[in-house]
């Protein structure tokens, strides 16, 4: 039924009116709705690992994306494509490395599997083409392997399985 | 085995189950069965488990029977061979505005590293090839040779039985016999000299054994013939040995499974991470023919393709658009396409030389907002794999280059998203014979890159306009021909001086 509200409270104790529909996007919201039987306006759903921030940015994407379709399943380990990120979708992110991989996180923990998708395709498109000394710029990673390491494996980088 | 009722009994729903009872198979494909043919379904079952066709291959999948088909698109044992050629030119000068450096540049530098990696590889196995005909000519001899000390020379009669190991047939042995007989006497008959130089001559034997300056003939054992007889001189043993090592020293040529262009060549990525030093591109050889051969899953061709179609095909007709006075002289070029902008971005090409390839930076801004609390690294490994499965292979390829972390989840994608090589390794058996044994498996990541959805059409500035440049371009003036001096055809003229009496 339209309308009908739920309560979800973050981890800085701010709760959010949100509509039941939307709210159920989030796989795990809707698990406990189903399991527990939480029907009643007065019951607040704590959501301890998203802080406010992150939950208003969560339900911004989610009051967006309310009528879309159910992502289609996974079927095999191929390549996805990266380029297909709604032109909505890529202004909702353009946000801080931080800020992406909390919501990384809060999609995680709340399974949201768009949300989850089109911010893991965001830092796939950043990691794409470039070289490793580029993407350890890009994300403030250090470098932890020996000279020696480094030139063996840049000569040879491949796995090898001895007979 | 099947009883006797079991054996032609196919209804699912026989009623004689006293001896043997009908049962769903365990594999629930709803087939029904009786009891004692259940191994026999097990082979065509299609729920059953089954090893990938290409397990010899290295690949370590186990799947269901009907997925097969489906797997063998991905199988990381599949591999396909790129065999696309091409030809280019390249006008190294005054290429204007390119996009990245210098376009024509980075496909000449890519294609003079292959053109010095393809000289190399030719001088390399010309050398192993020549080894490896001599040593088969060598061998080849050593076959039909009897190895008695009294009659070391003796060549043994060529005889259809013969596989090596002495046994020959009963015309070949008495030929052989009067062979020996000849020699004993011969040797009976030889003056001291002779025998002197007969002794030196075998005493120096290892050092003609130049198939060559082996003697022609000289003699034979009247002992029986068997294999022990035959065991391989002392001389011929040190020489395999010897090219094993040889071989070994200049790197064994790995044979890859499933190649179908000879010069194919896996190390040819290593090659390219390790080239520093190049030569002057002007001093490059600007025309030859060029082959792809790089290594791509089955599933990634089409993507790997698509990158050959979008510049290899084009470089010099529709991406590179030259002056139309360059017949004249004119040096002027532009760049006509540039991809389109995807998620916000455009992207910038790049050519990878480490992994050979060109690569698309997707995102090439770089901002360098790093969070205290929260960066890469600090996501959970199952979200980090997710990332990584989104990326295509050259990504991959750099990716597991980073740090220990991403390497090791690299390596755990390896079976779903890389690809498998088995190398072998020459070995020449006891007997002369030569096989081919695997030595490793070599897993890596291919270096396809994803390609660009779409290119448009670059817009020009001032500096790249070929109207402008038509303005300028000093191959373009006109000349004024009313003051130049007519044609003076020579041959012409006088044959309007012949012409005109006869008029």
């Amino acid at each position: 039924m339209a309308g009908h509200k739920i309560k979800l409270q973050s981890s800085d104790g701010d709760t959010f009116d949100v509509e039941v529909e939307i709210a159920k996007q989030s796989a795990t919201i809707k698990t406990m709705l189903e399991d527990l039987g939480m029907d009643e306006e007065e019951d607040v759903i704590p959501l301890p690992n998203v802080n406010s921030a992150i939950l208003k940015k969560v339900i911004q994407w989610a009051t967006h994306h309310k009528d879309d379709p159910p992502p289609p399943e996974d079927d095999e380990n191929r390549e996805k494509n990266t380029n297909d990120i709604s032109s909505w979708d890529q202004d909702f992110l353009k946000v801080d490395q931080g800020t992406l991989f909390e919501l990384i996180l809060a999609a995680n923990y709340l399974d949201i599997k768009g949300l989850l998708d089109v911010t893991c395709k965001t830092v796939a498109n950043m990691i794409k083409g470039k070289t490793p000394e580029e993407i350890r710029r890009t994300f403030n990673i250090k470098n932890d392997f020996t000279p020696q390491e480094e030139e063996q494996i840049k000569k040879e980088n491949e796995w090898c399985e001895e007979k | 085995m099947a009883h006797e009722h079991c054996n032609k009994c196919f209804l699912i729903n026989c009623v004689h189950t006293s001896s043997c009872p009908l049962i769903y198979c365990p594999n629930g494909c709803l087939s029904r069965m009786h009891e004692c043919k259940r191994d026999d379904h097990e082979n065509i079952c299609l729920n059953a488990y089954i090893p990938c066709l290409n397990v010899n291959y290295g690949c370590p999948s186990i799947i269901r029977r009907f997925d097969l088909s489906r797997h063998l698109r991905i199988c990381p044992a599949s591999i396909t061979v790129c065999s696309f050629i091409y030809n280019h030119e390249y006008y190294l000068n005054n290429l204007e505005n390119s996009m990245n450096k210098n376009f024509i540049e980075i496909m000449a530098y890519r294609d003079n590293i292959w053109h010095e990696h393809v000289t190399e590889f030719e001088k390399r196995q010309e050398k192993l090839y020549s080894n490896l005909k001599y040593n088969k000519s060598k061998n080849k001899q050593v076959e039909h040779l009897i190895r008695s000390e009294k009659y070391r020379y003796i060549t043994m009669p060529e005889c259809m039985l013969s596989k090596g190991d002495g046994v020959i047939c009963a015309a070949c042995r008495k030929h052989l016999r009067q062979l020996e007989e000849n020699e004993d006497q011969r040797l009976s008959e030889l003056s001291e000299e002779e025998r002197n130089m007969m002794i030196d001559f075998n005493l120096h034997y290892d050092k003609y054994s130049d198939p060559m300056t082996i003697p022609s003939l000289v003699k034979m054992s009247s002992t029986l013939i068997n294999s022990c007889d035959i065991s391989i001189p002392p001389s011929s043993t040190p020489v395999t040995q010897n090219s094993t090592k040889e071989l070994s020293q200049n790197d064994l040529m790995p044979i890859i499974s499933d190649m179908e262009l000879p010069s194919s060549y896996i190390y040819r990525l290593n090659y390219f991470s390790s080239n520093k030093y190049l030569k002057n591109l002007t001093s490059f050889n600007k025309k030859p023919r060029f082959y792809c051969h790089a290594l791509c899953r089955r599933d990634e061709i089409e993507q790997h393709w698509h990158i050959h179609f979008r510049i290899d095909c084009i470089l010099n007709s529709s991406l590179i658009q030259q002056c139309p006075k360059s017949q004249y002289g004119c040096k002027f070029q532009y760049e006509r396409l540039e991809p389109c902008q995807i998620n916000g971005q455009s992207i910038r090409i790049r050519f990878d030389q480490i992994n050979d390839a060109i690569a698309f930076d997707w995102y090439p801004t770089i901002i360098e907002d790093y969070n205290e609390k929260l960066d890469l690294l600090s996501l959970p490994s199952e979200i980090l794999t997710n990332i990584l499965l989104k990326l295509d292979s050259l990504s991959l390829r750099n990716i597991s280059l980073v740090c220990h972390r991403l390497r090791a989840l690299c390596q755990n994608l390896l079976p779903s998203r890389g690809i498998v090589v088995t190398e072998h390794e020459r070995n020449v058996l006891s007997h002369g014979d030569i096989t081919w044994i695997e030595r490793q498996k070599h897993w890596l990541f291919t270096n396809t890159s994803s390609a660009v959805p779409k290119w448009q059409l670059k817009t020009p500035n001032k500096l790249t306009s070929l109207n402008q440049h038509l303005i300028t371009c000093p191959y373009g003036e006109t000349k004024d021909l009313k003051n130049e001096p007519p044609f003076a055809l020579i041959e012409w003229s006088n044959a309007n001086v012949v012409l005109k009496p006869i008029e």
